[in-house]
């Protein structure tokens, strides 16, 4: 019978024919938490009186969700993290030279072609877009793959979604995946994977490529996967690993679901109040009055993004009636901003730069909205309550539509041609 | 017997708590509560956007009944502990979200997929829930049977109440 990119993905590692369905227990490359999830983790281990750690090495904790800790709680978790790395010898990524889990990863060059990652997160399915089967977990399943390396897996089904074409410019890769979404629905793809493939998705950059993965989890999927091609290799060839070996997925492979995608159709996207699968034309919210814009997140926060936003900001001034923050994803993204000469203009234009973090994306932090107030993020998420007061209200978009709503006070869309 | 004590059997028989589709993880437990470990902390949070003071309102043993996609969002598993906190050992949905559904099973909420007590079961209405006969009972009446397509791995781990007991009874730590 054969195998989806996925199936033969696991098979690989396991050593023997693998098809959806099954439950087993797969062996880990990397496992990741972060802040928000580690310390349940470390409780289980604790209450399961557990004091060996299988594979050390294999695992990393990022400070992002609450970094810097916003008050004493939060400091204290963020400690407990440090303390209990120390103790076992585990990287533990802090504030000052670390950022948001899932752009810090790919930067760190650490992950190898279709490796397993799991990571106490959600957006973890992000690293599909290197070739990587990679998916959120809780934090019992990060306990159990820190004393056991392992962990276990019910093999999913896969939706397959061929794009083709050239998207138009000013559509970016933020809009196809919303566009998905939308047809998907935000339970969708619930269980399975999505395989994107088609001569659109072969030209997108790594960047793109996690864009589109990163929100997958959105229509409930548990990962997406591009598969490796040219532009990945590169990608891992520049983080020095240089033998790339390519599986592909079988030709009769047995797909749930096929797709097929037209680029050239597509126009920008906004995912509406308070679902990311509430999609509309952005043209249609054209006029909308907004409060803040968000630009940055796992989903809009590496340094192609900011090179987007700046083309809009450049010798511009953020409207008196908006505060724009703008949320770096790393600290090399930061240091990049900075040695492309687009700090200096950004604050010039009176946005707020803040510290590397998940900062406003969950609004458990810095850049909470208040009462009633509308926001435009690049982010991924808009649920009821998500970003502050409840009765704030979250439009998602591109980072061409952010930019540029920042300046005008409303949302407004940049012309696509 | 405190909210957080286990049940000791694992027959659940309490009041339905009725909830729509697509109640995320921000819903059941919002961020800027999830800064503590603790599962009575986190449980007083639980719910309280779109239902006020719900942990007072539960009793022991309730039964949380809901319709798609329950648990979507996040992978917090803040939420099915927090669920466990206000004292409800069991959640019946249409749908379950892939993340939630699995944070449940690892920590021994039991999860039922039931795509017709939806319908049936009001605000109110006494749930009970037979697990040696698979059914499902409102006030009184057998209206559902538990449609177990379950199994390998993950049928144990539920049988075992959570990923941690399977692993130490399996040798695997
Ligand atoms: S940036 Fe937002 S979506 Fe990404 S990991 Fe942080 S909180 Fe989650």
């Amino acid at each position: 019978m054969g195998q989806t990119l996925i199936e033969k993905m696991i098979s690989l590692k396991l050593g023997r024919d693998i098809y959806k369905g099954q439950s087993v227990f797969v062996p880990v490359d990397i496992i990741m938490g972060t802040d928000g999830t580690t310390p349940l983790a470390l409780k289980v281990l604790e209450e399961y009186n557990i004091n060996k750690i299988k594979n050390p090495e294999k695992i990393i904790f990022v400070h992002d969700h609450f970094a810097p800790p916003k008050d004493i709680s939060t400091a204290n978790l963020s400690r407990m993290l440090d303390q209990f790395a120390k103790k076992f010898h585990i990287t533990s990524y802090k504030e000052d030279r670390g950022g948001i889990c899932h752009v810090l990863l790919p930067e760190l060059g650490i992950m190898k072609p279709y490796d397993i990652v799991v990571g106490a997160d959600s957006h973890t399915c992000t690293y599909g877009g290197l070739g990587i089967f990679s998916m959120g977990i809780g934090s019992t399943d990060m306990a159990c793959a820190m004393a056991t390396s392992k962990l276990w897996i019910k093999v999913p089904e896969t939706i397959r979604i061929k794009v083709s074409g050239n998207l138009k410019s000013g559509v970016e890769a933020k809009d196809l995946i919303l566009s998905i979404i939308g047809m998907l629905g935000t339970d969708g793809a619930n269980y399975r994977a999505i395989e994107f493939c088609g001569s659109t998705i072969e030209k997108l950059t790594i960047a793109e490529r996690m864009t589109i993965c990163n929100m997958v989890i959105e229509c409930g999927a548990k990962a997406g996967i591009i598969n490796i091609d040219k532009v990945t290799e590169q990608y891992y060839y520049e983080k020095g690993i240089q033998d790339c070996q390519r599986i592909e997925a079988d030709s009769d492979a047995n797909y749930l679901e096929t797709y097929e995608v037209e680029a050239e159709q597509l126009k920008p996207q906004i995912g509406c109040p308070y679902s990311p699968a509430n999609v509309r034309n952005a043209e249609e919210l054209i006029g909308t009055k907004i409060n803040q814009v968000v630009i940055g997140s796992c989903t809009n926060g590496r340094i192609e993004d900011f090179r987007i936003a700046y083309q809009y900001m450049k010798g511009k001034q953020v409207h008196k009636n908006v505060k724009l923050i703008l949320v770096p994803g790393s600290h090399n993204v930061l240091m990049q901003m900075e040695e492309e000469g687009m700090l200096k203009d950004f604050i010039k234009s009176n946005a707020i730069i803040s510290p590397p973090s998940c900062g406003p994306c969950m609004g458990g932090h810095m850049g909470v909205l208040a009462d009633d107030q509308v926001g435009l993020y690049t982010t991924n998420r808009n649920f009821y309550g998500r970003n502050g007061s409840p009765s704030s209200k979250v439009y998602l978009s591109n980072v061409s539509i952010a930019a540029l709503s920042a300046i005008e006070g409303e949302i407004q869309v940049p012309e696509v041609n | 017997m405190s909210k957080t004590d286990q049940i000791s059997q694992m027959n659940i028989d309490g009041c339905a708590h009725i909830f729509g589709d697509h109640i995320d993880t921000d819903i059941i437990i919002p961020t800027q509560f999830c800064t503590t470990t603790d599962k009575t902390e986190l449980a007083k949070h639980c719910m309280n956007d779109v239902r006020e003071n719900f942990y007072d309102s539960v009793q022991d043993g309730d039964v949380i009944i809901a319709g798609d996609n329950f648990g979507c969002g996040s992978s917090r598993e803040a939420a099915p502990i927090a669920i466990l906190g206000c004292g409800i050992q069991c959640v019946i949905a249409k749908s379950f979200s892939r993340l939630f559904y699995r944070n449940a099973v690892n920590l021994g909420l039991l999860v039922i997929e039931d795509k017709e007590l939806y319908k049936r079961a009001n605000e109110g209405d006494r749930i009970a829930v037979d697990l040696d006969t698979n059914r499902i009972f409102v006030n009184g009446v057998h209206v559902s049977c538990i449609q177990d397509d379950e199994c390998g791995i993950v049928a144990e781990i539920v049988k075992e109440k959570g990923l941690m007991n399977y692993l130490l009874h399996n040798n695997m730590i």
